[in-house]
């Protein structure tokens, strides 16, 4: 142990290595944590870091990783590992080129990536995803913290943009190898039929379930709830963004508004739970005040509803969320400027 | 003077941490060699090496400060030492070891405040009042408020201090302060968890408006307890005093009494030692002047720190002893070594503001260190440190400003002048960004820029004129 400790140690502080020494320094990060201690007061620091931190969000995605195995089988893990190696090599190669250690966020976005696809998506239009993703939704803004977009949402985007007969018309149905174009979303749209609730919070539907991660709804809401609570996302986000729509599309059908489906339809459909909880809440990418958090959170609710019911869309949430992502600078400002108003004397 | 209101919002609570002191109370020998500090660009010495000295002799003097010994004595040694990047004169003198019993009486003629000040004066009491004399500012100050906060990590404990105080302090206190500040309505604002203590210990508080703080750190600071006594937001050019609040800690008004009653200036001050590698956690009466190692046994790899973990200072164990500022001694262990994958542990002494430990669900005792339990990272906009600041701005986005170098009027505007420098925004920060330190660096370099906050202030009033 110590010697691989020596060496890591002597690695990172290796000045012939240039930037390679970065991934050595991380790693040691990773297994020994740091010895650094302050310098001035404060002379204590909070026991919460980054790595633990994401750990957490990796926790809350387990139950959605494990149901996707669970209905279309061993095949998802390979490309949960496809997505984290295929990024992790941008992330690497940028952390030499910046000679930055390598941020953890990226073990978040590689496991949120995978989880909102189609589970017959294949192998290497994961890695184009990802790597898309990881560069133009992070690294081209100068890396984690400074990005205007959920890097996995931004390599969704363009995958289905790119390939849209794979990643908008072909899913698996839970449990078989059966491919078909029906979705509970896109039945509604087309037919008009709702499905059960408890089959769609359980995820085994008799059509296509959507993408690996958003079937068991069970497991998400179970995986948010214990982000909320150990406030590593702000419960805000998720309850105005779920209240939104709920409110949204039961005042809709007061009006009869038939295109817009019934509340409990909206909430238990497609990857609104998944979005919700583990894709609106990104930190970096939300508003930088509570107040911004939960305007935010509505816009994307009604844009949402909107984009199902009216585009030629089944599903709204990425584009929902990637859209109020661009908003946030917006939305912040206005909520600074209210907040920091000029004192009248 | 007319203030907006507000309330105090953010703080945080440090819960059962490993090394807080008992109630019990030690009371230490005078020491055989006393040390007294005061700062060389201040002022200039009184004595000379081998001089005879008196109680209550002034030792140095500078343009607002007199140094005075509690000790009876011989100046045995004058040197300088530089602590905390600034000279000090330290003063060595060794004691008779005598008790206080010839020190002289002078108690003041009357109640009036003139003759209050006058006995203050001579009791070398103006330093605690934070002012130059109390006369100049009789009519504008409307509330007093005597405290004492409860807080921070480590503190000197009510309980204790209260026991060792006289019974009619309170009461007599609100006299003095009567005759001082006859506008003035008097509270008494202490921890809510202690009100109860406060009204079992037998001192008569029908003059005070009595006040729970909300048990959160920093309750005890300048603008967090006007904002939760007084609802009132200090701003932040001013100090409370100009602003019409006379701030005072219960520890010192017990002095000001006794100066009062007697003349004598404060001998004894109640400390508490505490801190995971203070060998026996408890409170001390001790005479002023008495050097660090008399106190405890100082050992290597510990750090002293006096007052708060938060926000006070590093303590030389060379060059420190008991003043009448010292409430606290806090000794912590100089961060262990790595441990081996710290973030995977399940934490059972780690204190976090968000319950991501087991700590946070045992009723256990958590651990306080130097470590910084963490490497440094970007800044992720989790706004912990907006959350628990006490004035109510935003640190994440002003520390972006000033990291980019974007010193401008936008700083004052998001009121980066609010800050009080209470360090818990650093403390908070799980990419372990040093918050606190880059806004104070923020705060000077507006000043060098010439953006002080009287001088924006004026350019409005010019504006709107």
């Amino acid at each position: 142990m110590k010697a691989i400790k020596n060496f890591l140690k002597q690695m990172a502080h290796n000045k012939a290595l240039g930037g390679f020494g970065a991934p050595f320094e991380t790693m040691y990060g990773i297994l020994f944590g740091t010895s650094e201690v302050t310098l001035k007061a404060p002379h204590i620091r909070d026991n919460i870091e980054i790595k633990r931190f994401m750990s957490c969000a990796i926790i809350a995605l387990l139950p959605s990783l494990a149901a996707s195995i669970y209905y279309f089988g061993w095949h998802m893990l390979f490309l949960v590992a496809v997505a984290y190696v295929s990024g992790g090599i941008v992330e690497v190669i940028f952390a030499i080129v910046r000679k930055r250690e390598i941020e953890e966020g990226f073990l978040v976005t590689g496991m949120i990536f995978p989880l909102v696809l189609p589970p017959t998506t294949p192998w290497w239009v994961v890695v184009i995803g990802m790597v898309f993703g990881v560069f133009f939704g992070k690294e081209v803004f100068g890396g984690t913290g400074r990005n205007i977009f959920n890097p996995a949402l931004v390599g969704r985007l363009f995958i289905t943009i790119a390939f849209p007969q794979m990643l908008s018309s072909s899913w698996q149905v839970p449990l078989s190898d059966v491919i078909t174009s029906a979705t509970p979303l896109s039945v509604y749209k087309t037919q008009g039929v709702l499905q059960d609730p408890l089959m769609m919070l359980l995820g085994n539907s008799q059509i296509g379930g959507g993408c690996m991660g958003e079937t068991f709804r069970l497991g998400i809401i179970l995986g948010g709830v214990f982000l909320m609570i150990l406030k590593v996302s702000n419960f805000r986000t998720p309850l105005f963004y779920l209240g939104t729509v709920a409110l949204f599309s039961f005042t809709a059908n007061l009006f009869g508004i038939s295109a817009i489906a019934p509340p409990w339809f909206q909430l238990l459909s497609g990857g609104l739970l998944f979005g919700a909880m583990f894709m609106a809440t990104d930190p970096i990418t939300s508003p930088m005040t509570n107040p911004g958090k939960i305007i935010s959170a509505v816009v994307m609710g009604i844009l949402t509803v909107l984009i199902r019911a009216f585009s030629g869309y089944n599903e709204g949430v990425m584009f929902s969320i990637i859209l109020t992502n661009a908003l946030n600078p917006i939305i912040d400002s206005i909520v600074l400027a209210q907040k920091f108003k000029v004192r009248s004397k | 003077m007319c203030l907006s209101k507000t309330k105090f919002r953010g703080g945080y609570a440090f819960r059962r941490f490993k090394g807080n002191p008992g109630i019990q109370v030690v009371q230490h020998p005078i020491p055989a060699k006393g040390l007294f500090l005061f700062k060389k660009k201040d002022g200039k010495c009184l004595v000379k090496i081998g001089q005879e000295i008196e109680m209550g002799q002034g030792l140095a003097e500078g343009k607002v400060s007199r140094l005075y010994s509690s000790l009876k004595g011989r100046v045995s040694e004058i040197k300088f030492a530089k602590i905390n990047c600034e000279e000090f004169y330290c003063f060595y003198i060794e004691s008779d070891k005598r008790g206080s019993e010839n020190y002289r009486i002078n108690r003041a003629k009357d109640l009036s405040s003139s003759a209050i000040e006058e006995c203050l004066e001579a009791a070398h009491l103006m330093k605690i009042s934070r002012m130059k004399s109390f006369l100049a500012q009789a009519d504008s100050v409307g509330s007093v408020i005597l405290h004492h906060g409860e807080a921070d990590v480590f503190c000197l404990k009510l309980e204790s201090l209260i026991s060792h105080i006289p019974k009619e302090t309170l009461d007599r206190g609100a006299k003095i302060m009567e005759s001082l500040f006859p506008n003035a309505r008097l509270y008494l604002a202490v921890d809510k968890r202690k009100i109860r203590v406060l009204r079992l210990s037998g001192q008569d508080t029908s003059a005070y408006i009595l006040k729970g703080l909300s048990a959160k750190y920093p309750q005890a600071m300048d603008a967090p307890l006007a904002a939760s006594v007084l609802g009132v937001k200090l701003n932040d050019i001013n100090t409370a005093l100009d602003q019409g609040i006379f701030i005072i800690t219960l520890q010192d008004m017990a002095a000001m009494v006794q100066a009062v009653e007697t003349g004598q200036y404060p001998l004894n001050r109640m400390i508490a030692l505490a801190g995971p590698a203070m060998d026996n956690p408890c409170h001390a009466l001790v005479r002023i002047g008495t050097p660090l190692s008399d106190i405890i046994d100082i050992k290597e790899g510990v750090r002293y720190i006096e007052n708060s973990l938060l926000s006070g200072n590093q303590i030389d164990p060379a060059h420190f002893s008991v003043s009448l500022q010292t409430e606290c001694i806090i000794a912590v262990p100089e961060g262990p070594e790595s441990e081996f994958l710290s973030f995977a542990r399940p934490g059972l002494v780690k204190d976090s503001i968000v319950p991501v430990f087991m700590a946070s669900f045992l009723p256990v005792s958590k651990q306080a260190e130097t470590n910084i339990h963490g490497e440094h990272r970007a800044c992720l906009n989790c706004g912990y440190c907006s959350d628990v600041c006490p004035a109510g701005i935003l640190p994440q986005m002003l520390h972006r400003y000033i990291e980019r170098g974007m010193i401008t009027e936008n700083l004052v505007h998001y009121r980066i002048y609010d800050c009080i420098e209470c360090g818990l925004c650093s403390y908070v920060c799980p990419s372990k960004i040093d918050l606190a330190f880059i806004l104070s660096k923020g705060k000077s370099l507006l000043k060098e820029e010439a953006l002080a906050p009287e001088k924006i202030l004026n350019q409005g009033a010019e504006k709107q004129k």
